[in-house]
């Protein structure tokens, strides 16, 4: 008898976090209605089939990559699936989803989350988190709305930086610890799984590692270069191709992660990069991709209003520096946003 | 790993379906090997520390055992009078093999945890005096739980030489008892005789004590997700940038790290002694509604109870009770009178005590302050206690009527909101900062409340669990068993009663994108 209960127990309750699963599932993508990481959720409501190239990855990703400066110079059209500190599962995860409405030719794959270091616990933290919705979104209880009872997705707002982030702060270079090369298994078991994702849908997989002066070491550049050498993939590391970054003046956070200036620089080798090696369509003056010329005239614009902004704040620079170094201060300990 | 990682709630499980299956003679092995597996996790190769430990206690267990066997053999058949001398002769041969292991666990605690903090006491000392040497130190990694298991064998040792316990001589039984693996954490400090005989019971999983022990540890997530993990933004904020903040918004900095400090400390409890109590084992309590106490010396009675006691019982009465400190009771006595004469010896092991309290929480001036401050107030409570007993006599003022406990409970939460306060602060110089502040500017603003990284959503979670916590607490403090009073209610009910608690706990857990969830605080000590 108390088995049988112990059974209808958690039979009960399996069904009631299923059930909750289906309706803590985010049915827009917007941020006002607790869905998190916005921008790389954006993908979704991309038109069907239209992105040809998708860029995974960590933060590194968004703010080195510009997708519609690329598209500017040369019509290919790149998304920007990156969210902060992603972990493989989660790149595993949202490349899953992201076959459901797209037909990337080719993903290019930011090689630092092999690098990144779980312990135990939180590798099966993370491995729970993103197979379970009512975990990870529970926290939309804030802005559940009746639409979340229904199956019924509305994904239509779109993101006309296609994933990009803008950063105009300015930190030059800092002394940084020399990172450790040493790839992790639980990564890898993951890699495997894209490997076998991508190819599944006959997509071109290639890895690279985006210009960082903090994470990167010529052992570990080694190591990728011979690791993916021997599996078959390309593998392009930008770090040592002729970009152009100078680090005091490129980086927003002392040679973490580039700013704007650097992006423009990171950006346009990786569009000529694109045209030497591989084989993208050119979709400029195409009809059906006129929404990417309007992303293009509402990305230039907030880019200027951004410029702008910038050079009359470095007048008020001086007033406003502590408050700014205040917010700083509690975005990092809210976002607790690493890579 | 902590208490609360997916991790533990994998474990468990697993656990309990091994242990269930081994004879009831492989059940104590089992509970080893997974304590030790748990220490290896969380400490690596410093897992030897414990090893050397049990051994080491073990040996000198026997010793002083051994010791007390010979001496009754040896005054069995000897005149009176000798029997004295030859009874003195072990004691103090005893008393010195005691103090020598209380020395070597207490040198290899100090190496870990303190010697940084004397390294750089003796280097401010160089540089204000202008010599000029300069000590390198490297923090070590202490290994998990050597505060804890540290105090047990201190206690353990102590116990047999005073005679209220023989020594285990089952070395694999003395392992379990210092390596359990809920308590070995952050507590509680077991003594011998409340785990010792238990622990390798080896008796079957009983569905009562599994399903008690299960819920138990669910309303310590109750307590750690939901409250303590959701104060943690809003506290770090305030602490790190309190001169921003109107003192308001600082008194309830206090407020909010002192209950987190209480949901962690206390949630993570409830998930230690429910797991043991899935496993047969009853630990002892170490909180007991801390804030419905009276005063600040019976708020230690409530708030870490094991701790309290262990210093009570292993500093405070061997002291008070020592030579020396007797004969100035006498002499205090004849000048001071009955009842503050005492109170001078009281006075001085209650600094050791408070002194010690404060440096077992950490290496560092916040913490010997904290000790300070309560050793204050708990003596200026002894002291005062005649003239309020009077004053309120005067006044015709109940002591145990609602409005004066109300007053009490107030009087104390203040102090300890206070005190807590300087626990948190880096130094003790921001903690009288934030005291002035909180002091001068005593304004409140809600806009400055929002802008501490949680939104009125999770302000309005927090009041409705506190308001839970107080409703359980007072239940409990009026001895209203509340497991006990659902368990008795009809299935359905009981049923969504439990499922209510679970969902609320999965949804308003403060974990996830845009939260910090607090490290295990209590580990650290």
């Amino acid at each position: 008898m108390k088995y049988i209960k112990i059974i209808i127990f958690n039979g009960i309750l399996i069904v009631a976090l299923l059930i909750g699963s289906v309706v803590f599932t985010p049915k827009t993508n917007k941020k006002a209605f607790g869905v998190d990481y916005v921008t790389s959720n954006k993908i979704f409501s991309e038109a069907k089939n239209t992105v040809d190239a998708v860029a995974l990855g960590d933060s590194l990703v968004y703010s080195s990559l510009s997708p519609m400066l690329i598209y500017e110079k040369h019509g290919y059209t790149i998304y920007d699936a990156s969210t902060p500190a992603q972990s493989i599962y989660q790149s595993y995860s949202l490349l899953k989803r992201i076959y459901k409405t797209q037909k990337p030719q080719y993903v290019f794959f930011e090689a630092e989350s092999l690098y990144r270091r779980y312990s135990f616990s939180d590798d099966m933290q993370n491995r729970i988190g993103v197979n379970i919705p009512i975990l990870r979104y529970h926290n939309r209880w804030k802005n559940l709305t009746l639409q979340d009872f229904s199956t019924q997705y509305q994904l239509s707002n779109r993101d006309y930086l296609k994933g990009f982030r803008y950063y105009d702060k300015v930190v030059p270079l800092m002394k940084h610890k020399k990172p450790k090369a040493k790839l992790q298994p639980y990564a890898l078991s993951y890699l495997n799984k894209i490997m076998a994702l991508t190819k599944e849908h006959n997509t071109k997989l290639v890895f690279m590692s985006l210009p960082c002066a903090k994470t990167w070491s010529l052992e570990r550049h080694n190591q990728l270069e011979k690791f993916f050498k021997e599996k078959g993939y390309d593998f392009v590391d930008f770090n040592t191709l002729p970009l152009g970054i100078d680090w005091n003046t490129d980086s927003r956070d002392g040679g973490d992660h580039l700013n704007y200036n650097g992006a423009k620089k990171a950006s346009k080798y990786f569009g000529q990069y694109l045209e030497d090696n591989y084989h993208l369509k050119d979709h400029r003056r195409d009809p059906q991709y006129a929404n990417y010329e309007l992303s293009l005239v509402l990305y230039k614009q907030r880019i200027e209003q951004k410029e702008m902004k910038t050079n009359a704040a470095s007048n008020l620079e001086k007033k406003t520096k502590d408050n700014d170094d205040q917010n700083q201060q509690n975005q990092d300990l809210i976002s607790n946003e690493g890579q | 790993m902590s208490y609360f990682s997916p991790l533990y709630l994998v474990m468990v499980p697993l656990l309990m379906a091994v242990y269930q299956l081994a004879s009831s003679k492989a059940r104590p092995v089992i509970l080893l090997l997974a304590s030790y597996m748990f220490i290896w996790f969380a400490s690596n190769k410093l897992i030897v520390f414990i090893w050397l430990a049990t051994l080491g206690v073990h040996y000198f267990g026997m010793w002083l055992d051994d010791l007390e066997k010979e001496k009754k053999a040896a005054i069995k058949d000897v005149e009176r009078s000798e029997r004295k001398l030859i009874k003195a002769g072990y004691k103090k041969k005893q008393w010195h093999i005691l103090i020598f292991a209380i020395v070597l666990f207490v040198a290899v605690l100090f190496a870990f945890k303190y010697v940084g903090f004397f390294v750089s006491i003796l280097n401010d000392i160089f540089s204000l005096t202008s010599v000029p040497v300069f000590i390198k130190y490297h923090k070590m990694i202490a290994p998990i739980g050597i505060s804890y298991y540290t105090l047990q064998c201190i206690a353990y040792l102590s116990d047999i030489y005073l005679g209220k316990i023989q020594a285990e001589r089952n070395l694999f039984k003395l392992a379990l008892y210092l390596a359990f693996f809920p308590c070995i954490m952050e507590g509680p400090i077991v003594r011998a005789t409340d785990t010792l005989g238990q622990l390798t019971n080896g008796e079957p999983l009983n569905y009562h004590n599994v399903t008690y022990g299960i819920q138990r540890i669910g309303w310590g997530f109750f307590k750690k997700y939901v409250i303590a993990d959701r104060l943690n933004i809003p506290v770090t904020l305030i602490f790190t940038n309190y001169a921003h903040y109107h003192g308001g918004t600082l008194f309830l900095g206090m407020i909010g790290y002192t209950m987190l400090l209480y949901c962690e400390f206390s949630g993570t409890m409830d998930v230690v002694i429910g797991t043991a109590q899935i496993f047969n084992i009853t630990l002892p309590e170490n909180f007991r509604q801390p804030f419905f106490a009276k005063n600040v010396s019976d708020f230690w009675t409530r708030w870490h109870i094991t701790l309290g006691a262990f210093f009570r019982d292993y500093i405070y009465y061997p002291m008070s009770l020592s030579k020396p400190l007797k004969a100035l009771t006498k002499k205090t006595r004849a000048k001071l009178g009955n009842h503050y004469g005492p109170l001078v010896t009281g006075a001085i092991a209650l600094f050791v005590v408070w002194f010690c309290n404060g440096l077992w929480h950490g290496a560092g001036w916040t913490y010997l302050f904290y000790g300070m401050y309560h050793f204050f107030f708990i003596l200026s409570e002894s002291l005062t206690e005649q003239l309020v007993v009077n004053g309120c006599e005067k006044l015709h003022i109940n002591r145990e009527s609602k409005p004066y406990r109300i007053f009490q409970s107030f009087k104390l939460c203040i102090f300890i909101f206070v005190g807590e306060m300087f626990f948190r602060a880096p130094t003790v110089g921001q903690g009288f900062a934030m005291l002035s502040q909180t002091l001068r500017d005593f304004t409140f603003n809600g806009k400055e409340l929002l802008k501490l990284g949680i939104d009125k959503y999770d302000y309005g979670v927090l009041i409705i669990a506190l308001i839970i916590l107080f409703v359980i607490s007072m239940l409990k403090e009026k001895k209203i068993n509340v497991r006990e009073a659902i368990a008795s209610k009809p299935i359905v009910l009981r049923w969504s009663i439990y499922y209510a608690f679970i969902i609320a706990v999965l949804i308003f857990g403060a974990y996830g994108v845009g939260y910090l969830p607090v490290a295990p605080i209590y580990a650290d000590f």
